[in-house]
C-alpha cells in the first residue's frame, strides 16, 4: 500500500515554545530546521532549553540537508484516530538525517520497500502557518520522476 | 558503584498481599478498588492500618493523603509517588525499601490499581477522571511529534522499537506466540485470572488479527479494572508475624535516554531494564542462575522477548529461541509470568505480578506452584521503555 497523501484531517498539534518554533519555521521555509548547539556543533531534535550533549543554552536553528535513511517504522493496523481509520493499514515511519537526528513522519512509496537503512528524501508539506508535515520520499522514486 | 547496596538488600520482606478480582463490565471507581486491595494485604500481613507510616500510590487515581484518611493511618511519615507508567509498580517497592532501611518509615502499603476497563481508549465514554490524569512525562512530546502521524497509542510507539528489534535479529514469530500461550495456561492454574476458563489455541493466536506489525491482538495486555497491593516491613518485624517473609534482595529502575523521546536514543533497543538489572543482581549479590522464576512485565508479548534479554536471559535477540527451545512454562528451564500477566491474569499495573511473586515465594500456589523457589524476579516497564526490577526471597 502507498500513501502518497496525508489524511485531510491529521492532528495538528497545538504547540507552543520551541515545539512551536520548530513548526513555524519548518512551515514558513518549506524546510525542516532542527537545534545545533554553537559551542559543541551537536545536532538535536526534538527541540530542548538545553544542548543534550553539553548542557550549553547557546543553539541557533539550522535548515537540514534534507536526506536519510530509514531507522524503523510502525505499521498499525487499528487506529482509534478517526483521520486515519481510511488509510489503513499505514506506516509511522522513523528516518535518522545525515545531521543524525531522527523524525516521525509518513513515506510516500509502497510500505512493502520500508527497510532499516533504505535512503529517503526528508520534505515538508506545509499546513498553514502553524504546522509542517513531514514527508519521506523514496530516493529511487524521486530520480525517476526527475529523468 | 554504589557502595551501601548491603544496607539495602534484604532490609525488608513482603509481608503482606492482596488483590481485587479483574472487571470488565459496569464502571468502577479506582480509588476504591486500591482501598479494597489495600485492607486485604494488611489483613494478609495480620497488620492494622495503624501499624502503617510509608504509602506509595500510583499516579492519577488516589493519594497516599487519602488513602491515609480512607484507612484511618494517623502517622503518615513517607509518601512518594512514581512516575514511570507501568514500571511505577516495581520500582515503587525500591522506594519503599530505602525508606524502611533508612528507618524513615517502618511500615510502607504499596497500592496500584485502576479503571483500565472503564478508561480503555476505546470506551464510548471514558470517565473524567481519566482528563485529569496528570501528564506523563512525554505526553507534550508525542501530541508533537507521533500523533500527527497516526501514532497515539503505546502500542504503535513500542512498534517503533519491536519492528527495528524483528528486523536487525530476525526474530521467530514463535517467540511472542508462545509468551501468549504460556501466559494462557499459567491463567488456568490461576484464581482470580480474568482468563482462567478460557483456553487460547494456536490456531485462535494465529488467526487473531494483527494490531501493530507484528503484534497480535493476544499479544496484547487486558484492559481491565482491578488494583493489588503489598505491604512491606523491616526484616526484624517481619519474623514477628504469621507467613514465611519474603526478602527484598534488591531492586533498581532505570530509564533510556532520552527517556521521553522513543527515536532519537542512540540505540532504540537499550530500555530502562538494560542499566537496571546488573544494578539489582549486584545489589541482590545473585545472579540469573539463581533465580527460580520471573514475573515480567507483559504489556505486549514482544516486550517481553526484549525484557527476557535486558535481565541477560540470552544475548540480544536470542530471546525467542530461548522461550521456543527451553521453555517458560512450569516445566520449563525458567518459568515466566505464573499467574498469566497482563496478558491473561490482568492488567493490575505488574502489581499482579508482585503479588504473584510473594505466593509463589510463600510456596502457596497450588497446581501454578514452581517447586521449591527460593528466588524470583520482577520487572516493570512503562511509559516509553523505563524499567524497574525487584529480586525477592524466602527468608
Amino acid at each position: 500500500m502507498n500513501l502518497t497523501e496525508r489524511p485531510v484531517d491529521v492532528y495538528q498539534p497545538k504547540s507552543f515554545g520551541l515545539d512551536m518554533d520548530f513548526y513555524l519555521r519548518a512551515a514558513a521555509s518549506g524546510q525542516v530546521h532542527v537545534q545545533q548547539c554553537e559551542t559543541c556543533a551537536n545536532f538535536q531534535h526534538p527541540p530542548r532549553f538545553l544542548c543534550s550533549a553539553c548542557a550549553s543554552k547557546h543553539l541557533n536553528w539550522q535548515a537540514i540537508q534534507g536526506a536519510g535513511t530509514v531507522y524503523s517504522w510502525s505499521l498499525s493496523h487499528f487506529t482509534i484516530d478517526s483521520a486515519w481509520t481510511d488509510s489503513l493499514p499505514y506506516a509511522t515511519v522513523v528516518v535518522e538525517s545525515l545531521e543524525g537526528v531522527r523524525f516521525v513522519g509518513t513515506f510516500s512509496g509502497p510500505q512493502n520497500d520500508l527497510t532499516i537503512g533504505l535512503p529517503v528524501n526528508i520534505r515538508v508539506e506545509s499546513i498553514g502557518k502553524n504546522f509542517a508535515y513531514i514527508w519521506f520520499d523514496s530516493i529511487s522514486e524521486t530520480s525517476k520522476e526527475n529523468g | 558503584m554504589i557502595s551501601h547496596d548491603t544496607k539495602l538488600s534484604a532490609s525488608c520482606a513482603a509481608v503482606g498481599v492482596g488483590e481485587t478480582p479483574h472487571y470488565r463490565s459496569d464502571p468502577v471507581d479506582a480509588a476504591q478498588l486500591i482501598l479494597e486491595a489495600s485492607v486485604a494485604a494488611l489483613n494478609d500481613a495480620g497488620l492494622s492500618p495503624k501499624d502503617v507510616n510509608g504509602i506509595l500510590p500510583p499516579e492519577g487515581y488516589i493519594s497516599s493523603e487519602e488513602i491515609a484518611a480512607q484507612l484511618g493511618i494517623d502517622d503518615l511519615r513517607y509518601s512518594a509517588t512514581i512516575h514511570m507508567g507501568g514500571a511505577s509498580s516495581v520500582a515503587a517497592l525500591q522506594s519503599a525499601a530505602m525508606a524502611i532501611a533508612t528507618g524513615v518509615a517502618d511500615t510502607v502499603l504499596v497500592a496500584f490499581g485502576w479503571d483500565g476497563y472503564t478508561s480503555r481508549p476505546t470506551a464510548p465514554q471514558r470517565p473524567q477522571r481519566a482528563s485529569r490524569l496528570p501528564q506523563r512525562p512525554f505526553a507534550e512530546l508525542m501530541r508533537n511529534y507521533y500523533a500527527p502521524y497516526g501514532a497515539r497509542l503505546a502500542v504503535q510507539w513500542y512498534g517503533f522499537y519491536i519492528q527495528r528489534y524483528m528486523e536487525l535479529y530476525d526474530v521467530s514469530p514463535e517467540g511472542a506466540l508462545q509468551v501468549a500461550l504460556t501466559a494462557r495456561a499459567h491463567a488456568s492454574l490461576t484464581d482470580g485470572a480474568y482468563l482462567k476458563d478460557k483456553p487460547l489455541t494456536r490456531e485462535q493466536y494465529l488467526s487473531s488479527p494483527v494490531i501493530v506489525d507484528p503484534v497480535r491482538r493476544y499479544d496484547c495486555c487486558l484492559e481491565t479494572d482491578c488494583a493489588a497491593a503489598v505491604v512491606l516491613t523491616s526484616r526484624e518485624r517481619a519474623r514477628d508475624l504469621h507467613h514465611h517473609p519474603i526478602i527484598f534482595l534488591g531492586g533498581a529502575e532505570g530509564h533510556p535516554h532520552p527517556a521521553d523521546d522513543i527515536t532519537n536514543r542512540p540505540d532504540m533497543l537499550q530500555l530502562g531494564l538494560h542499566s537496571a538489572a546488573p544494578r539489582a543482581f549486584q545489589m541482590a549479590e545473585l545472579q540469573l542462575s539463581d533465580v527460580d522464576f520471573l514475573q515480567v512485565y507483559d504489556c505486549y508479548s514482544h516486550v517481553v522477548l526484549l525484557q527476557l534479554e535486558a535481565l541477560g536471559l540470552t544475548e540480544a535477540g536470542g530471546a525467542a529461541e530461548f522461550v521456543v527451545n527451553e521453555g517458560i512454562g512450569l516445566d520449563g528451564s525458567m518459568p515466566v509470568n505464573t499467574h498469566g500477566g497482563l496478558l491473561s491474569h490482568g492488567h493490575g499495573w505488574g502489581m499482579n505480578h508482585v503479588v504473584e511473586a510473594v505466593r509463589q515465594l510463600r510456596h502457596d500456589r497450588g497446581s501454578g506452584q514452581v517447586v521449591g523457589a527460593q528466588v524470583g524476579v520482577v520487572t516493570g516497564y512503562g511509559d516509553l521503555g523505563d524499567g524497574s526490577v525487584a529480586i525477592f526471597g524466602r527468608e
